[in-house]
């Protein structure tokens, strides 16, 4: 049984009318949202009929529009539609007078919204009231969650290409040890060997930083246009801002410098001749 | 007069080419030479003149671009490469000037290698070892480590390595090169000795004390440009 | 002895070694870690399904259980067809709402039928169905947070506390029992009442947010084959055109739309791994390679054949691959502990669920996959090291 993508939420039941208005006894008006018009072809002026969950009669309304509802990723893998009317009309329809769900308020500037929230949660009127903030903290847990996973996968990572800089570093050094030992032997400074060796380890580290930010931008582009079309949403879910170019390059940098120290000291333990390989 | 088969070695206007870049270079020319059974020749010349060269084709490492030659009686240039390193097993022993002794392997074990390739049971091939590391004085040395060696040392153990196949020839590239003179003496001792025992040896050096060393001295002139 | 000398090139750079193992047993461990999530939300997904104990469910029209507050009317008319249907063993009613006790918030289902799976009574008995009957189950954290005790009365109310209150329908229940429910989230308070009293609660005298269907031929551990279920899911939605059925695996599919993005990202971190298991074997044995040219040169020369060298080559890879699938399956194993630990602290999933469930099927998946890579990563090198020109290294090496 294949599963239908095509669902309202509980409060309204669409019938669908085939394109053409029969408005003439059709007074009440409703906007939907844009992917219905897309999905059933309809534009504005077109009537649809509504029904509640179990009623068998149904309702005409007049499509006066549609409305793109600004992106949230809580909502992202909702399945329902939304549409919105007049409030008298949606309680004439479903016969439930005077009741809403929420209140929501636009406070005069200046006013505090603290000393608001405290009033009206004393008054024992039979809700409760919050701030948008401490809704929008609240519900966007799972996405802190989501962030702190990705956060570990990171450090995951940075360690992968670490201790495989370090192996490549270490194999680089060992290749060049023979140079190296005639350097010493010759009288270059270890500090200059050290510069040598710590430059190339930065350089090379920075170039993987490049072509890794490079890849990034790519795949964020790739992971954005997926995802937007799978959840049909214009949410942005990857986004490689400067900070991220900055610490990339900066952990490369640091990795490099750590990783080429590393290395050559470790090379510098052994006495010249065996460096030399007599 | 030595008969055709007791010469393990004819070359008859042996040439070798090497392309470097663009360029052709005419490493060993015009080459006639042959080298007959328990002989011990040696070759001298300048830098550059294609000693190594010559000792790879009599090596077997390489083939000719132009010319014949056989070795063990075998055209070296209709072998396959899989005949080649058979023979480089089996038949002969490599010296080389920088010993090649892989150095995460001890003497012993350095030793036995060839032998291994070759399959030979484990208790022969310990006894063989063995027996060469004492034959080469480094009996005492067996459990150590290229880098825990002497230059000289490890040159033995080279040559015992060359020897654990039991080869007809030994090809021997500058064996002293990397050596002073009184440890290239004993090497070069050692080297007489295993060519008096019945062994074949083709030597390239620079010494001519050590090619005096030979049955035969071959004076090799660098190929013109 | 090629593997011996293989071990010995291992060793040889102790440092270097370790690590190449440490950064291939990352990327194993995160293989691993990333099939055990593709694979444990499933299984998660599947156990508190299964846990309630009913192959089929039927919602209001496109609406999942307790998904929205959209309830199905007539109920008692579903049921009643539901019991005429031959391959019906049972039915459950169940009806969400939010009632306050004082001033705290529960959720309560209030619920219908002979036998249930829908929660466990932990303490005390089940609620009795009959009508009328004032008896309430609280599961641990309502009956804490309440400071109630079997036996104790409470005065629910539909709404919360303030001058509402005088017009608001409330009921005064006896604790009859402490219950185990394996879906509620962290932290949630849950009641259980007969379906009477919620349906009064709500004034809503017919309506149930969805209804359970036991079929007949499975038992408690068991459920009917999933084409039976999507055959009676089938022709049920068939009768109801107004509403959903779901079976099991259609459920689950529904579901698992939401959670779409880890199996994605696990499936990309999953090729990522690999990809790096591939480049890591691959630069160090070239590297490796190119630094060893004299040794290999001469094991040629001494009449070591192509097939040796490569043989030696690829043994590295293995000895490098082997240490790494131990070292990996121990740290995927803890990882997926810690990674799991982050993921179930988001707010929306119940409490008994997993995102990661360590098994060794995965384990042992990924040590195989990136076994694969490594070898295949080796043959390259493996290659390039068995086609040495042997004069021209030898002479490269006096140089």
């Amino acid at each position: 049984m294949s599963f239908p993508s095509d669902y309202l939420r509980w409060l309204l039941l669409v019938c669908l009318v085939a394109g053409t208005a029969t408005s003439a006894l059709a007074t009440a008006h409703i906007v939907l949202e844009t992917s219905l018009a897309r999905e059933y072809h309809l534009a504005a002026g077109d009537t649809v009929q509504l029904r509640l969950p179990g009623a068998s009669a149904s309702a005409p309304f007049v499509v006066s529009g549609f409305y793109t509802p600004p992106p949230d990723p809580a909502g992202i893998s909702r399945t329902s539609r939304q549409a919105w009317m007049p409030i008298t009309d949606l309680e004439r329809f479903s016969g439930r007078d005077d009741r809403v769900s929420r209140f929501v308020l636009s406070l005069a500037p200046g006013a505090n919204a603290d000393s608001l929230v405290e009033a009206l949660n004393s008054t024992q009127l039979g809700f409760r009231a919050y701030r948008s903030r401490d809704v929008a903290r609240e519900s966007s847990q799972t996405f802190v969650v989501i962030s702190n996973f990705h956060k570990a996968i990171s450090f995951l990572s940075i360690l992968t290409g670490a201790a495989f800089l370090a192996a490549i570093v270490l194999l680089q050094v060992q290749e060049l040890r023979r140079s190296l030992g005639v350097l010493r032997v010759i009288g270059i400074s270890k500090r200059s060997i050290y510069t040598l060796v710590i430059g190339e380890t930065v350089l090379l580290a920075n170039v993987g930083a490049a072509a890794g930010v490079g890849i990034a931008f790519l795949v964020s582009r790739a992971v954005n246009s997926y995802y937007r079309s799978y959840f049909d949403t214009t949410l942005i879910f990857s986004s490689i801002e400067g900070w991220h170019v900055v610490l990339a390059f900066g952990i490369a940098s640091v990795v490099g410098v750590v990783l080429g120290s590393v290395a050559t000291a470790y090379l510098f333990k052994s006495e010249i001749n065996e460096v030399l390989g007599r | 007069m030595s008969a055709p088969n007791d010469f393990l070695i004819r070359a008859e206007s042996v040439a070798k080419t090497y392309r470097m870049g663009s360029t052709l270079v005419e490493a060993v020319q015009n080459v006639d030479l042959r080298v007959a059974r328990g002989e011990f020749v040696s070759l001298m010349g300048p830098s550059g003149c294609g000693k190594t060269t010559l000792l790879n084709l009599f090596g077997c490492i390489d083939v000719p671009s132009r010319g014949t030659l056989h070795v063990f009686d075998e055209d070296v240039a209709t072998m396959s490469e899989r005949r080649r390193a058979e023979l480089r097993l089996r038949r002969i022993g490599f010296v080389f000037q920088r010993f090649y002794l892989l150095p995460m392997l001890t003497a012993f074990e350095n030793v036995e290698l060839p032998m291994i390739e070759m399959k030979i049971a484990r208790s022969e091939r310990s006894e063989r070892a063995r027996s060469l590391l004492e034959r080469v004085g480094l009996a005492h040395r067996m459990r150590h480590r290229p880098h825990q060696l002497s230059g000289g040392e490890m040159q033995r153990v080279a040559i015992a390595r060359a020897l654990s196949n039991q080869p007809d020839l030994i090809i021997a590239d500058e064996p002293t090169g990397e050596l002073d003179r009184k440890t290239g003496a004993s090497i070069l001792a050692l080297i007489k000795e295993l060519q008096i025992g019945g062994l074949t040896v083709i030597m390239a050096t620079h010494d001519p004390h050590a090619a005096e060393l030979g049955h035969r001295v071959i004076e090799m002139e660098g190929v013109s440009a | 002895m090629m593997a011996r000398v293989a071990f010995r090139n291992v060793v040889r750079h102790r440092l270097r070694t370790a690590f190449t193992v440490l950064a291939l047993s990352i990327a194993v461990a995160l293989l691993a870690d990333m099939l055990m999530l593709s694979r444990g939300m499933e299984k998660t997904f599947y156990r508190v399904l299964s846990s309630v104990g009913y192959e089929v469910r039927v919602c209001p029209r496109g609406t999942l259980p307790f998904a929205t507050d959209a309830v199905i009317e007539e109920s008692g008319r579903v049921t009643e067809a539901l019991a005429k249907d031959t391959r019906v063993e049972r039915t459950l009613r169940v009806l969400g709402t939010t009632l306050h006790v004082d001033s705290l918030p529960l959720f309560a289902m209030g619920v219908d039928g002979e036998r249930q799976s829908l929660y466990r009574v932990v303490e005390g008995r089940d609620v009795t169905m009959a009508d009328g009957a004032a008896e309430i189950l609280l599961n641990q954290n309502a009956m804490l947070a309440l400071h109630v005790a079997i036996g104790d009365t409470l005065t629910l109310q539909r709404d919360a506390p303030g001058t509402t209150m005088a017009f608001s329908r409330g009921l005064t229940a006896v604790v009859v029992g402490t219950i185990d429910i394996p879906f509620d989230l962290p932290g949630q308070r849950t009641a259980i009442l007969p379906l009477a009293s919620v349906q009064e609660l709500r004034d809503q005298p017919d309506a149930a947010s969805f209804v359970l269907v036991k079929l007949k031929g499975g038992d408690e551990d068991h459920f009917v084959p999933l084409a039976e279920q999507r055959d009676v899911a089938a022709s049920l939605a068939t009768a109801f055109p107004d509403l959903s059925v779901y079976a099991m695996d259609e459920l689950m599919d529904a579901l698992q739309r939401q959670l779409a993005y880890f199996k994605q990202f696990s499936l990309i971190l999953s090729t990522i791994s690999l990809l790096v298991t591939f480049l890591l074997v691959a630069v160090v044995l070239t590297i490796g390679v190119g630094e060893r040219r004299g040794e290999i040169a001469a094991l040629r020369s001494m009449g070591f054949r192509r097939r040796s060298i490569q043989a030696m080559i690829l043994s590295e890879s293995a000895l490098l691959l082997a240490m790494s699938a131990v070292c990996g399956s121990v740290l995927g194993w803890f990882l997926a502990g810690y990674l799991d630990h982050i993921l179930t602290q988001s707010p929306s999933l119940p409490a008994g669920y997993r995102f990661f469930i360590p098994a060794w099927r995965e384990v042992l998946t990924a040590v195989a996959l990136s076994g694969i890579a490594g070898i295949m990563a080796a043959l390259l090198p493996a290659l390039q090291a068995a086609r040495i020109d042997i004069p021209r290294t030898l002479h490269e090496e006096v140089v």
